[in-house]
C-alpha cells in the first residue's frame, strides 16, 4: 500500500469514528442543570458596584451590551456599552469568549439573553442586577447613609466618587423624599460612548 | 481534562506574541506551498486542464485534517469549538467573490498565498499578480462606500455546514471526508487521462 493510500485509509478510519462517536454534545438535561447551579450561586450577575468600579479602574475588559431601544441607549448608557438587540446580541455580534455583562431596563431581557447565550455555549456571561433601574438606583443617584464611624464614610465617599464620575449626582439618606431621577443625566463620557453596531464594522478575514 | 484551547482564547499569550506566532506559521506556511510547486504559476494552472491536481489534493487534504483534527481533540476534551471563530456567512456576497477569485486565478496562475511565494521566490509573474492584488484591494476599499449594503447582504450568521443541513458534526466529518477521498480518487484518474501521451497521427 502506498502512502497516499495509507494516509486515505487513516482518514476514513478517523471519520467513521466521528460518525459512530456524534457530537461531543452533553445531555439538555445536564445543560439545564448546569446552568440552574450558576444561578444559585449568584454567578449570573454582577452588581452594579462591582461592574462600575471595574469599569473606573479599567483593569477588567468588559464587553457591555446595551439591550434598551435606542431613544433609551441615546439619553444615557454606561460608559464603553454597545447597543444591541436581542437578535444582534444572539447572532455572534459579541466574541464567545469576552467578558459579557448585558443590561436592559429592568433586568427581564437581560436575563433573556443570558440563558439564550448559556445555550450557545458563551462561558463569561452576566446580567446587570436590576437593570438601568438598579445602576440609577445604587451608582447614578445613590442615598447615601450619614456614616458615624469610619469604614462607613469611607463607603459613602466611595460611592459619592463613583456616582459623579458615572455623571450622577449622589444623595444624602435625609434629604428630603423625591428623588432627582427624573432629571437628564449630565452626559459625561469618560469612556468613549459606543457607536451603533453595524455589520461592515466587523473585520472580516481572508485566506 | 481542562480544555486549553484555541491557546489565545485562553489568554496562554497576549495579541503581539499570537502576531508573532501568526507570522511564523505564515512563514511555514509559504514554505511548504513553496515546497509542494505552488511556486510556478504553470503547476498552478496545470489544475484547470485536469492535468496536474495537486492545488486541489493539496487544500482538501489540509481541510480533512484539520477538521478531523478539531474534532478528535474537542472529543477528547482540549479543544473547546465553541472558542474557534467561524467567519459569518454572507452568500451572494461571498458566492461573488469566489467567481472574481475564480477567475483571477485561472487568469494569473496564482492565488493570493501562492503569488507571495512566487513572488518571494524570483518570479516576475508573481509579482505582477502581487501588484494586481493590490490595485484589487485598493479599487475594492474604494468602492466599500457604494458596495457597504450589498457587502452585508444575504448573511446566514456563523452557520456551519452541519448546522444548514441539521446533521450531527460527526455525520458532517464522515461526509466530508468520504467526499474528499472520492475527490482524490477522481483527480488521480483525470490526471492520468490528460496526460496521456497523445496517439502518433
Amino acid at each position: 500500500m502506498t502512502f497516499n493510500r495509507t494516509m486515505a485509509a487513516l482518514a476514513f478510519v478517523f471519520a467513521a469514528g466521528a460518525l459512530i462517536v456524534r457530537s461531543p454534545e452533553g445531555s439538555r438535561e445536564n445543560d439545564a442543570a448546569a446552568l440552574a447551579a450558576q444561578i444559585e450561586a449568584e454567578q449570573d450577575h454582577i452588581e452594579p458596584i462591582e461592574l462600575a468600579k471595574l469599569i473606573k479602574e479599567g483593569k477588567a475588559k468588559i464587553e457591555l451590551v446595551d439591550l434598551r431601544d435606542s431613544a433609551a441607549y441615546a439619553r444615557y448608557h454606561i460608559p464603553g456599552a454597545r447597543l444591541m438587540t436581542l437578535t444582534m446580541l444572539v447572532s455572534g455580534r459579541v466574541q464567545r469568549n469576552e467578558d459579557i455583562v448585558i443590561y436592559s431596563e429592568g433586568g427581564t431581557h437581560a436575563a433573556q439573553a443570558w440563558v439564550l447565550l448559556k445555550e450557545k455555549n458563551y462561558p463569561k456571561v452576566r446580567t446587570l442586577l436590576g437593570g438601568m433601574s438598579g445602576w440609577e438606583d445604587e451608582i447614578l443617584y445613590p442615598k447615601l447613609a450619614f456614616g458615624s464611624d469610619e469604614n462607613e464614610k469611607r463607603k459613602s465617599e466611595e460611592r459619592k466618587e463613583l456616582s459623579i464620575f458615572f455623571g450622577g449626582e449622589p444623595h444624602l439618606e435625609s434629604a428630603p423624599p423625591g428623588r432627582t431621577i427624573q432629571k437628564e443625566p449630565p452626559p459625561k463620557q469618560i469612556v468613549p460612548p459606543a457607536k451603533f453596531e453595524k455589520e461592515e464594522d466587523k473585520l472580516r478575514q481572508t485566506c | 481534562m481542562d480544555m486549553n484551547a484555541p491557546l489565545y482564547q485562553f489568554g496562554m499569550f497576549d495579541l503581539q506574541t499570537a502576531l508573532f506566532i501568526a507570522f511564523l506559521i505564515g512563514i511555514g506556511f509559504g514554505f511548504f506551498l513553496e515546497q509542494a510547486g505552488f511556486g510556478s504559476s504553470m503547476k498552478l494552472a496545470g489544475q484547470f486542464y485536469f492535468r496536474d491536481l495537486t492545488v486541489f489534493k493539496v487544500m482538501f487534504t489540509a481541510i480533512i485534517t484539520a477538521m478531523l483534527g478539531l474534532f478528535w481533540l474537542s472529543k477528547f476534551g482540549l479543544v473547546d469549538l465553541s472558542l474557534v471563530r467561524v467567519l459569518p456567512t454572507y452568500l451572494v456576497p461571498q458566492l461573488v467573490g469566489g467567481i472574481i477569485f475564480g477567475v483571477g486565478f485561472v487568469m494569473g496562475g496564482y492565488c493570493p498565498g501562492t503569488c507571495c511565494v512566487a513572488a518571494v521566490t524570483g518570479r516576475m509573474d508573481g509579482w505582477i499578480h502581487l501588484l494586481g492584488m493590490f490595485a484589487g484591494i485598493f479599487i475594492f476599499a474604494e468602492a466599500y462606500p457604494l458596495i457597504s449594503d450589498w457587502y452585508s447582504s444575504t448573511a446566514m450568521g456563523e452557520v456551519t455546514l452541519s448546522q444548514l443541513l441539521n446533521v450531527a458534526p460527526g455525520t458532517m466529518v464522515f461526509i466530508v471526508v468520504v467526499i474528499a477521498l472520492l475527490g482524490f480518487a477522481g483527480a488521480e484518474y483525470l490526471e492520468k487521462i490528460f496526460n496521456r501521451p497523445e496517439e502518433p497521427a
